[in-house]
């Protein structure tokens, strides 16, 4: 469904990617792990246009995106809920949540049923129907998070690209996100994560990709990476 | 080589000659009367530049600075009876205080806000003289005869006087007058702008918050650039007035401050030179505008330099045709314009605003930058945007003293940071044991980068007290902190793009300046002595991150991994006692990373003590003697490096769930 | 008292006048960050515009009133022109082009060419605006007060009432304050930014024109009518703090109460000082204006 190639990518002089490739087939959950400063925010952002990618493609069901700015590959149906969550704090949990359909309530992706998606959401997060009216700005961290997994999902994405959903969150929290992600996989939802929590990332996914200094430094099955100590190794430092 | 030499000491020379001459070659009174001006407008915009090249701020009140020069001189005449000659310097203090009160609001905006209150300052500046009728003659205007030549009535009418003191003054003696005005303001502006004091109107446009770090305060730099400014415009507004000898409060409205602005973009910013052809423009451009057949000339002229050029570029750009087209059409659409116009004068104003229109899309750097970077193509040697700086490496690069304070160099007590309802730091204590470095580690959003702003001034702690070298610092504001030896580095590089390297590193040797202003102005000895040391200093710290050989290249052409040593050796120049430094490995390459580690070991054996956040564990390990490790804001644990590498509590908080997944 | 009483009144209409300006100016600084210098000009031009069609429709045997209710969607329409061609030509192109500050000066030259232009077309002198209301003033308890005051406050509690009602209601509306709120998360929706901020400055550009068509009938029309009015709104827009939709309202009052108090206690010459004292006040003490909220710097 996505597919990314020799992707080089960075902001003005200073690369971060220098050459990465990955796949998402379809109905799948790939994870992206690797320490602070790896380039895991940058992959997502070059495959959904917030930034130019210097060369490398990015296509989604085959479609080349490369390039196009970030509201274009949107409407392509592909959805980026971004690190720091990004909820529009001055308009309410449901107005958020309409935005996400942006593109379909203004006829540039299918409009399918947004209503029954609104309370999709708000069964999939019970914590958003209560608060619905309230503005975004006053929930909680771990509320804001939810609120941007449900805003990215009511595009009704062919591909969800998840940054660090589980950052800044306490660890009851973190394990509710992780939760939450199961429950998108069962519906077959096709998912890039990016995660810190190489662990608890590698526990949910079907693949994994290792990334150290831009490039990818392993991949595979994740429960092969999940035993393998070059994971250990990019988190923590090689033992000495 | 030669041939820069040649031209650098040659243009002065040149520009000498011609002021020289000049009253030979125009005989027109008419004419001479506009290079007075010329001269008039070349100081204030020589000024003007300071604020709106060196600074960036957008200053839209200079009109307004030339009317108080101006009014200045002429209350004096008019209430006083004081001539010419006071009235110059009076003219540059009362500006200059005006100038520190355009400068308040400067501490807290910049950029449109500060535009906008310049031309409030303005437009007050106006209705003032037009109302206090009683000193200002109000709508009326001032009218003032020609200057005596030298003043001496005030020895009494009894002393036999000799001719040359009732002589009034010829326009070719008030030329030469200007004319030594103004290369006496270049004379001033070329040793303020080279000097620390110009490289700190630069450092603090590029990067404010790097400034205050480097113990250069942004707001009495700016304060500076503003006085200065003002200043000049007054002693322009005083020579105006006697060189109109009439002066009225609509001389000096908004249009004319447009216009300046308008000079300075067009000539080139950050020139001398530019300045200068900018006066001319704005000078002759009214003549211009009123001669209808010269104007469909010149628009025609344009017009089809305009065409060639873009036929040029049809052929060889074939992918931007419909964009390159753009300015085409519009130049002949102008061309079209001044046929079919009658009267020209009516649309004087519009051709201006077109003007300015034109410069900004396709003249941003100006015509000297324009032709600078021409020239730059055909002989690249020729050019040279920076004073090229040669110093001698001399004495040790890097010296710190750490006298033993109770074994403690830094204590952080109890730190508590609260935006709204997030606690960035939540109860942090740290202590830092001089001459060790000191490792800082955490995942993302763990408050690591709070602390470092902490440390440094940026932010006011909510509660706790961080104590340096036993002294408490909490509340002292960041320039300070920098000149108690407190160093730091950016986690997104903030060098000042604009500046060389080795100016760079100048200004983090801000401190070792002990001149006054007007020792700069003067060039005394002082400031050439503190002048030469700091650049020996300066070259001897660039030798020792390895960076000597680019020490004249500008900032922002290194590649990022030097970009990250520069900082270094920039905050090295403060000689603190204490190094922070956030992230410095942050996308480094392999190569680099070494390079940096090694340079990290000498500062800490010539006895600094280093505070090091890190991502690359590696890099964390090798070299920390202590580990301090934050999440959510709160310290989890804290050791040595093998300690703190095998702590459950760490494990979780990286690798989260399952902590011996990994092994 | 009575005259203080009076005095208030008078300056109500023109302070909410000052509101719908400063209201203009943060629909733009809202979604781009930038404002235009030549906001006056914006609003110069409405009134003109609105003149020449006013007496058109008036020559074709219509009541004042009628001829002004059909001059506003007119007035509307080429206020939401002119602001687009401010933002493409000003604005874009000055970014675009990377001069520093180049949007700046860029948004001062449309101004001054709009100047010029108008008073090419409509000359220089000042010009009368026909009332669409009765110019009698009426009495209520001590104050008389003219209708076209009491329209003017009715018409600049609409203009921004409906522009709220958009933002709320609308999925457009909802667009604009998304990209105000975070322009980066607004393009991920699949928002297109760029347009949203050429629709923020017609809709500035609209609001400034309206506002001009307001104030028409109770002052002067001319081309130099909007120079001062422009600046002292921003002076309004930073006291009220450009974030602050009450702020404005609050601020104009402010601002346009101190004014008649000056003019009649001072002197007339003096009337636009406060303002601007105000402005330069508020700047050096309290940047986030007197309604805003400060933000925290970020490294």
């Amino acid at each position: 469904m996505l597919e990314v190639n020799d992707l080089v990518a960075g902001y003005g002089k200073v690369k971060v990617l220098h050459g990465l490739s990955l796949k998402v087939e379809e109905g799948r959950l790939v994870t992206l792990i690797g320490s602070n400063g790896a380039g895991k925010t940058t992959t997502l952002r070059a495959i959904s246009g917030m930034i130019a990618p210097e060369s490398g493609t990015v296509r989604l069901g085959g479609e080349d995106l490369t390039g196009l700015p970030s509201f274009k590959i949107t409407k392509k149906g592909l959805a980026h809920s971004p690190e720091g969550r990004r909820v529009f704090p001055t308009q309410s949990v449901k107005d958020n949540l309409l935005l996400g359909a942006f593109p379909r309530l203004t006829g540039a992706r299918e409009r399918g049923d947004v209503e029954g998606d609104l309370d999709r959401m708000f069964t999939l997060f019970p914590r958003l129907a209560e608060r619905r009216a309230q503005l975004a700005g006053t929930l909680s961290g771990g509320e804001q998070q939810m609120l941007a997994m449900a805003r990215a999902l009511m595009l009704n994405p062919r591909v969800l690209l998840l940054d660090e959903p589980s950052m800044g969150l306490a660890p009851r929290l973190v394990a509710e996100v992780f939760a939450t992600i199961a429950r998108l996989k069962d519906e077959k939802i096709t998912m890039l994560l990016v995660e810190q929590f190489a662990a608890a990332a590698l526990e949910v996914a079907d693949f994994g990709y290792v990334l150290e200094n831009g490039r990818v430094a392993a991949k595979g099955p994740a429960e092969a990476l999940r035993n393998d100590s070059a994971v250990r190794a990019a988190y923590l430092g090689h033992a000495h | 080589m030669l041939a820069r030499r040649i031209l650098s000491a040659g243009g002065p020379l040149i520009g000498l000659a011609i002021l020289l001459v000049l009253p030979f070659a125009v005989t027109s009174p008419y004419y001479l009367h506009l290079t007075v001006t010329i001269a008039i407008f070349s100081i204030l915009l020589l000024g003007l530049d300071v604020v709106f090249g060196y600074t960036g701020e957008v200053s839209i009140g200079h009109a307004a600075l030339l009317g108080i020069g101006a009014y200045t001189a002429g209350c004096l005449a008019m209430h006083f009876g004081i001539g010419f000659w006071p009235a110059l310097p009076l003219a540059i203090i009362v500006a200059s205080v005006f100038g520190v009160v355009l400068a308040l609001p400067a501490l807290r905006v910049t950029g449109p806000y500060l535009a906008m209150v310049t031309l409030a300052f303005g437009t007050i500046v106006q209705i003032l003289i037009n109302e206090m009728t009683d000193l200002t003659n109000g709508p009326l205007g001032i009218k003032l005869t020609t200057p005596l030549f030298l003043d001496l009535r005030w020895l009494g009418d009894t002393i036999p006087l000799f001719d040359m003191s009732l002589k009034r003054m010829k326009e070719v003696e008030y030329y030469y007058i200007t004319a030594f005005a103004l290369v006496l303001t270049l004379i001033v502006i070329n040793r303020i702008l080279a000097s620390h004091l110009g490289r700190a109107f630069e450092a603090l446009r590029d990067s404010p918050i790097a400034s205050d770090c480097m113990g250069v305060s942004v707001y009495k730099h700016k304060v500076l650039a503003f006085v200065v400014s003002a200043g000049l415009a007054g002693l322009a507004g005083a020579l105006f007035a006697y060189s109109e000898q009439y002066i009225a409060p609509n001389n000096f409205g908004f249009e004319l401050s447009v216009q300046f602005l308008l000079a300075v973009t067009v000539g080139g910013r950050k020139s001398r030179l530019g300045p200068i052809l900018g006066a001319v423009i704005i000078v002759f451009l009214p003549n211009l505008l009123s001669d209808i057949e010269l104007f469909r000339y010149i628009a025609g002229g344009i017009a089809l330099i305009a065409v060639i050029a873009g036929a040029r570029a049809f052929v060889k750009d074939p992918e931007n045709r419909v964009r390159n087209a753009i300015p085409v059409v519009l130049c002949l659409a102008f061309f079209a314009f001044s046929l079919l116009l009658q009267k020209i004068t009516d649309y004087k104003l519009a051709v201006f605003g077109v003007m300015i229109l034109f410069v900004v899309y396709y003249l941003p750097e100006g015509i000297v930058g324009f032709l600078k970077r021409a020239v730059a193509q055909l002989w690249p040697s020729l050019v040279q945007t920076h004073a090229v700086i040669h110093a001698d490496t001399h004495g040790k690069a890097v010296t710190a003293t750490h006298e033993g304070h109770d074994g403690v160099l830094l204590h952080v007590d109890n730190v508590v940071m609260q935006f709204g309802g997030l606690r960035a730091l939540d109860q942090v204590s740290i202590e830092v044991k001089p001459g060790t470095i000191h490792g800082l580690i955490g995942p993302n959003g763990s408050g690591k980068s709070t602390m470092m702003n902490v440390l440094t001034g940026i932010y006011v702690p909510t509660m706790g007290a961080v104590r340096f070298k036993g002294q408490d610092m909490a509340g002292k504001i960041s320039s300070d902190i920098a000149g108690e030896g407190i160093a730091r580095t950016f986690q997104n590089v903030q060098l000042f793009a604009e500046l060389t390297l080795i100016e760079n590193v100048l200004v983090g040797l801000h401190h070792t300046y002990q001149a006054t202003f007007a020792e700069v102005a003067l060039g005394l000895p002082r400031i050439r002595r503190e002048e030469k040391a700091a650049r020996e200093r300066a070259m001897s710290l660039l030798h020792f991150v390895g960076l000597a050989d680019l020490a004249n290249e500008e900032a922002r052409n290194l590649p990022y991994g030097k970009q990250r040593l520069l900082e270094i050796a920039r905050a090295l120049a403060l000689d603190p006692a204490l190094l922070l430094l956030d992230e410095p490995a942050a996308g480094l390459t392999a190569p680099d990373i070494k390079h940096l580690v090694d340079i990290i070991k000498k500062v800490r054996h010539a006895g600094l003590t280093i505070v090091l956040i890190e991502h690359h564990m590696d890099v964390v390990m090798g070299l920390c003697d202590t580990v301090t490790v934050l999440d959510f804001g709160q310290k989890i644990a804290e050791g040595k490096p093998a300690q703190v590498q095998a702590d459950a509590r760490v494990i979780e908080a990286y690798l989260g769930g399952v902590a011996t997944a990994a092994e | 008292m009575n005259i203080l009483l009076q005095l208030i009144v008078s300056g109500i209409a023109v302070g909410m006048i000052y509101g719908v300006i400063a209201f203009s100016y943060q629909l733009t600084f809202a979604t781009s960050k930038t404002l235009n210098f030549g906001q006056g000009e914006a609003l110069m031009l409405g009134a003109l515009v609105g003149l020449t069609t006013i007496n058109f429709l008036i020559g074709q045997a219509l009541g004042t009133l009628w001829a002004y209710l059909l001059m506003l969607p007119i007035v509307f329409a080429f206020g939401l022109a002119q602001g687009a061609v401010v933002e493409w030509l000003g604005v874009r192109q000055a970014v675009k082009a990377k001069s520093e500050a180049g949007w700046i000066m860029a948004t001062i030259a449309l101004g001054i060419i709009f100047r010029n232009l108008a008073e090419n077309i409509w000359g220089r002198d000042a010009l009368r605006f026909p009332s669409p209301l009765p110019e009698a003033a009426l009495t209520i308890g001590p104050v008389r007060i003219q209708p076209m005051e009491i329209a003017i406050v009715i018409g600049a509690l609409a203009i921004m009432l409906a522009v709220e009602i958009f933002n709320r209601r609308s999925i457009f509306g909802k667009a604009v304050v998304a990209t105000a709120n975070d322009r980066d998360a607004a393009g991920l929706m699949g928002i297109d930014t760029r347009r949203v901020i050429t629709f923020s400055y017609a809709l500035s550009s609209m609001t400034a024109a309206f506002a001009g068509v307001l104030i028409a009938p109770v002052t002067l029309t001319g081309a130099t009518m909007g120079a001062v009015l422009g600046l002292k709104a921003f002076a309004v827009a930073i006291i009220g703090g450009l974030s602050s939709g009450m702020g404005v309202i609050v601020g104009g009052l402010i601002l346009g109460i101190t004014e008649t108090l000056t003019g009649y206690y001072i002197s007339t010459g003096y009337k636009d000082v406060p303002g601007l004292v105000l402005l330069l006040l508020v700047l050096s003490l309290k940047p986030s204006g007197l309604f805003g909220r400060a933000t925290i710097k970020k490294v």
